[in-house]
């Protein structure tokens, strides 16, 4: 029973000559490789930003009716529709109508709201920082409530707390943010009484000074507590209805890509190394499942700009939200159109940061 | 003929197979019985409804829930649980429309992206993706807007907006299969790509299909019924959920059952969807099908 | 008389499945003697990764349970002590390296991170120190350039760095007992020459036990001192490598044996056992591998046979030996 001798010697392997310390000088610097990624993300998005802004164009031009004439309204002299027409190019071809709205666009230019003859882009600037702070304090408490609710319901997978997780999330994906929004106004407004039920601050009350424009900052500021106390309370019912949906969806990607990485064989390698559960959990488990979190708490923002739209209806929340649904009853198709492509440029840019995190966080994306 | 006869004997017996796991997975059941339920009440609805959902009787407007009108009356004394009945043919019919015009439309686009490759589907992609970057409801909104506000453009403008879901799936499926050795036989025999596509690459993604309308269906009457609320929609008097709603909303401090049971059966027929799609979903997973 | 460093005694492990208990392993004993590489060789399914995982108790709960019996450890029963105490074995005093050095380790923490969180946490020192002992360890498995190894991330490496890396990080906290699960089956067969060769090395040199796993009788026969052979989730025979292989006793060992086609003779057909492993579900009554055996006989099928001495330090589980060597009259079936 010989033992074969081998003659110990390195097979060249190829991928062993990429991590020699200097064969590419790119390695010398992470940051370039990353910044190379971001660029190559930014060119694919341009195309994709054409695209919305074509399609805009396309449903606004592409109305049944005549613009001119529901840009001036139903009750404007046929001359002055005409006047109107033809100052706003509307008699040009569509390709060229199409390039000077893209050149608008470029300045800013989202068009003149028919309900109160101001720009759109102005109107929405008014109404943004109150969508900031409600989209933003919805997020925070998605993430403060969801990722741990995840992980526990992940590592005590099967207990009562994991069924009720997930009951939780059923109802969470299925739930009509707008009745949701109506029964806890029944139920923390009309029957207990503790919360108020419309506005972002008491009827009457001044707002902070202007800073941030987000109120609960402003107050802290301006050091009136109350103030504070006050644009508090008025946030946490919208807040928690914009955030139910989204909470429940993040609850469940947490808890199915934990137990996925927890089935992994490096965990076990982990354990076997002797580390601490909690290590193993927070440590170890949590950055792999991370990586799906992220994407979907990304596009959650997006869509919770859509859902702001219903929830600042319902709460008289007076942010972008309710200014379109206003815009909406009024048929005040400027106002709509410029929302809408505010709202998706929003989108893409979240969806590219996304993708910018993802490669921090998964070493293997990073080319 | 004969090969014909064999593969459809499979198919048959794959769903044999497919409806006996559900039968023993317990929240297919269950998702199945609240779709049912509805189905049965939205068809049924003109029969068993206990009053004229339409009837106006001003003396007994906005009466609470009663032994006489279960769900309470409205603002004109129509009876609300008649009115949530007929809404539920409304809802479910709008589900049924919107699901098969993107399915079908989403479908077609995203096997003949996905079988022609390369730049076809790059560009065919692209469009999804332009589509993809709004959030739904506001692109349904701008649509919904543009078209005029009505019930049918309101199915139009969501139909819209589920058509890259099912592409974009499809899409996947169809680069995944358009690898598969039959494929090579039949374009060696002579097949068209036409014929292929639609021979060959749709019915293998059949379960997928299912399984993503089963859950856009949920996503998809939750649209339907924000726009009504908005008022794009459905327009009252139709006894449209998401429409009264929006009505029954300045009704809420007095008389809460008008916005509450309308809520209360979209929420329920929603999650009835979830369910029995999560349910689809886990039972076609390659790895419980030994 | 070398000591025994780890007692696996009449240890018993099932797995409660929709489809019914699986009896992953039934009664079984081994010791591994302080200084020895024993070898643990047996088929896909017979039960050799599940005790490996026993050791240190990675059995999955659901589905898995210890069922019964007993893993002595220096005088410690592994199976009752507290998980404190078991964190501190693990890594520690005994250490393990896993089949498939792909998904072995974390991929989004580099190399050293992981190498150097284990080391600081047994070996108590801080992350410089640390980082010390991990290079010195990196060059002990023979690996170029170990100091920019360990800002690499585990897919930068290929599979035969990414195992070495494995082995001199679960050597580095200086363990008595390595348990390898089949440490070279996912590598390319030159690479694996190259780490078996590195293991068996540095384990001599550090006077480390090591229970190698494996399904690959040549690796077996290059590398162990002793073999054990399991079926079907039991011991069936335990020797030293030369007696295993020039003398098998068991009729399954012969079978394996027989069944390794050799350079030197001339043969024409493959010689196979018959039949097929059985399921562990509704397992054999009797001795397990009854069916397939071609010396098979009266108690065979009700009987299990248990291990008995029958040459100094050769065990078999089988009825046609009674204690010390001798051979029952084999009425066999054919």
């Amino acid at each position: 029973m010989a033992k074969a001798a081998f003659q110990f010697h390195e097979i060249p392997d190829w991928r062993q000559t990429t991590f020699h310390a200097d064969s590419h000088p790119y390695d010398r610097l992470p940051l370039m490789r990353i910044l190379t990624y971001i660029l190559k993300r930014l060119v694919y998005l341009i195309p994709v930003l054409i695209g919305v802004t074509l399609l805009v164009f396309v449903i606004s031009h592409a109305i049944p009716g005549d613009p001119a004439r529901m840009m001036a309204g139903q009750k404007a002299s046929r001359e002055a529709v005409e006047n109107l027409r033809r100052s706003l190019g509307l008699d040009r071809p569509l390709p060229e109508q199409y390039v000077h709205f893209l050149t608008g666009l470029f300045r800013g230019d989202l068009g003149t709201s028919i309900r109160n003859q101001r720009p759109v882009l102005d109107d929405l600037k008014d109404f943004f920082p109150a969508t900031l702070e409600l989209t933003l304090m919805s997020m925070v408490l998605c993430i403060a409530v969801g990722l741990p609710l995840g992980i526990i319901s992940a590592v005590r997978r099967n207990r009562p707390v994991d069924h009720i997780s997930r009951v939780f999330s059923v109802f969470g994906v299925s739930m009509p943010v707008f009745w949701l929004g109506l029964m806890l106004l029944l139920l923390f407004y009309r029957n207990l009484g503790w919360l108020p039920g419309s506005g972002r601050l008491a009827v009457a009350t001044d707002p902070p000074l202007h800073v941030t424009g987000l109120y609960l900052i402003d107050t802290l500021l301006e050091g009136s507590w109350d103030k504070f106390g006050d644009a508090f309370l008025h946030m946490i019912l919208p807040a928690f209805c914009l955030s139910y949906v989204y909470l429940a969806i993040i609850t469940r990607i947490v808890r199915s890509s934990m137990i996925s990485v927890m089935g992994q064989d490096y965990i076990t390698t982990a354990r076997a190394n002797g580390l601490a559960e909690s290590v193993i959990i927070l440590k170890h488990s949590l950055k792999n499942s991370l990586i799906p979190t992220v994407t979907i708490t990304g596009l959650s923002i997006g869509e919770l700009l859509g859902g702001a739209i219903l929830t600042e209806t319902i709460f008289n929340w007076p942010g972008m939200g309710k200014y379109v649904v206003d815009s909406v009853n009024f048929l005040d198709f400027p106002a709509i159109m410029g929302f809408t492509l505010v709202v998706s440029f929003v989108y893409v840019m979240i969806n590219l940061l996304v993708d910018v995190l993802y490669a921090f966080l998964d070493p293997q994306i990073r080319y | 003929m004969k090969r014909i006869r064999k593969e459809r004997e499979w198919q048959i017996r794959e769903l044999m197979f497919t409806i006996k796991l559900l039968s023993k997975n317990p929240s297919a059941v269950a998702g199945f019985v609240i779709i049912a339920t509805m189905v049965f009440i939205a068809v049924g609805a003109p029969y068993i409804a206990p009053y004229d959902p339409i009837k106006i009787s001003l003396r007994e407007r906005l009466s609470p829930p009663s032994p006489v009108h279960i769900f309470g009356t409205d603002e004109m004394g129509r009876d609300i649980l008649s009115r949530v009945m007929h809404g539920a043919r409304i809802s479910l019919r709008i589900g049924v429309l919107v699901i098969a015009i993107a399915g079908s439309l989403g479908a077609a686009i995203g096997a003949v992206a996905g079988y022609l490759g390369k730049q076809a589907d790059n560009i065919i992609m692209r469009i999804m993706d332009v589509i993809l970057s709004f959030p739904p409801l506001v692109l349904a909104m701008a649509l919904a807007a543009a078209l005029g506000p009505n019930l049918n453009n309101a199915i139009l403008a969501v139909a819209f907006v589920m058509i890259p879901k099912f592409a974009r799936m499809v899409r996947g499926e169809a680069l995944a299969v358009k690898e598969k050795q039959f494929i090579a036989a039949a374009r060696a025999s002579g097949a068209g790509s036409l014929w292929i596509i639609f021979h060959h690459i749709i019915p293998n993604c059949f379960s997928s299909v299912i399984i993503l309308a089963t859950l856009l269906l949920g996503e998809t009457i939750l649209i339907a019924a924000s726009l009504s609320f908005i008022g794009l929609g459905a327009q009252p008097p139709t006894p449209e959920w998401g429409a009264m709603i929006s009505v029954g909303r300045k009704f809420l401090m007095d008389q809460w059952w008008y916005p509450t049971f309308p809520g209360l059966f979209i929420l329920m027929t929603v999650i009835g969807f979830n369910i029995l799609g999560d349910a689809l979903r886990d039972i076609f997973d390659p790895r419980i099908r030994r | 008389m070398p000591e025994t460093l780890l007692h696996i005694k009449d240890l018993s492990v099932r797995f409660f499945t929709y489809q019914g208990v699986v009896r992953a392993l039934e009664e079984v004993n081994l010791a591994v003697l302080k200084g020895e590489i024993l070898g643990l060789v047996g088929e896909t399914g017979c039960g050799k990764s599940v005790l490996a995982r026993s050791v240190l108790r990675l059995i999955a709960d659901p589905p898995g349970k210890i069922w019964r019996g007993e893993i002595f450890f220096k005088g410690e029963n592994l199976l009752k002590m507290s998980s404190r105490r078991l964190r501190h074995i693990r890594g520690n005093e005994i250490s393990m390296i896993f089949q498939e050095p792909m998904s072995s380790l974390n991929p989004v923490f580099r190399v050293g991170n992981q190498m150097q969180e284990v080391v600081m946490l047994h070996r108590r020192v801080g992350s410089a120190a640390a980082r010390e002992i991990c290079i010195d360890m990196l060059r002990q498995v023979k690996m170029p350039d170990p100091d920019a190894v360990l800002s690499k991330y585990p897919h930068e490496l290929s599979g035969g760095m990414r195992q070495r890396a494995m082995i001199a990080m679960e050597l580095s906290c200086r363990p008595e007992l390595l348990i390898a699960d089949e440490p070279t089956t996912a590598l390319d067969v030159t690479v694996q020459a190259q780490v078996l060769s590195i293991l068996e090395e540095l384990t001599r040199k550090k006077d480390v036990s090591v229970l190698f796993i494996s399904h690959d009788l040549g690796v077996i026969a290059q590398l162990c001192d002793r073999v054990a052979v399991m079926y079907a989730g039991r011991t069936v025979e335990v020797a030293s490598v030369w007696d295993l292989f020039s003398e098998p006793r068991h009729p399954y060992t012969r079978g394996l044996i027989r069944a390794i086609p050799r350079v030197d003779e001339e043969r024409e057909i493959l010689a196979v056992i018959p039949g097929v492993v059985p399921g562990l579900i509704r397992p054999p009554k009797g001795c397990r591998f009854h069916p397939r055996c071609e010396a098979v006989m009266h108690p065979c099928d009700r009987v299990t046979p248990r291990l008995v001495e029958v040459a100094p330090g050769h065990q078999v589980a089988c009825h046609l030996y009674k204690e010390s060597g001798e051979e029952h009259d084999a009425d066999t079936r054919h």
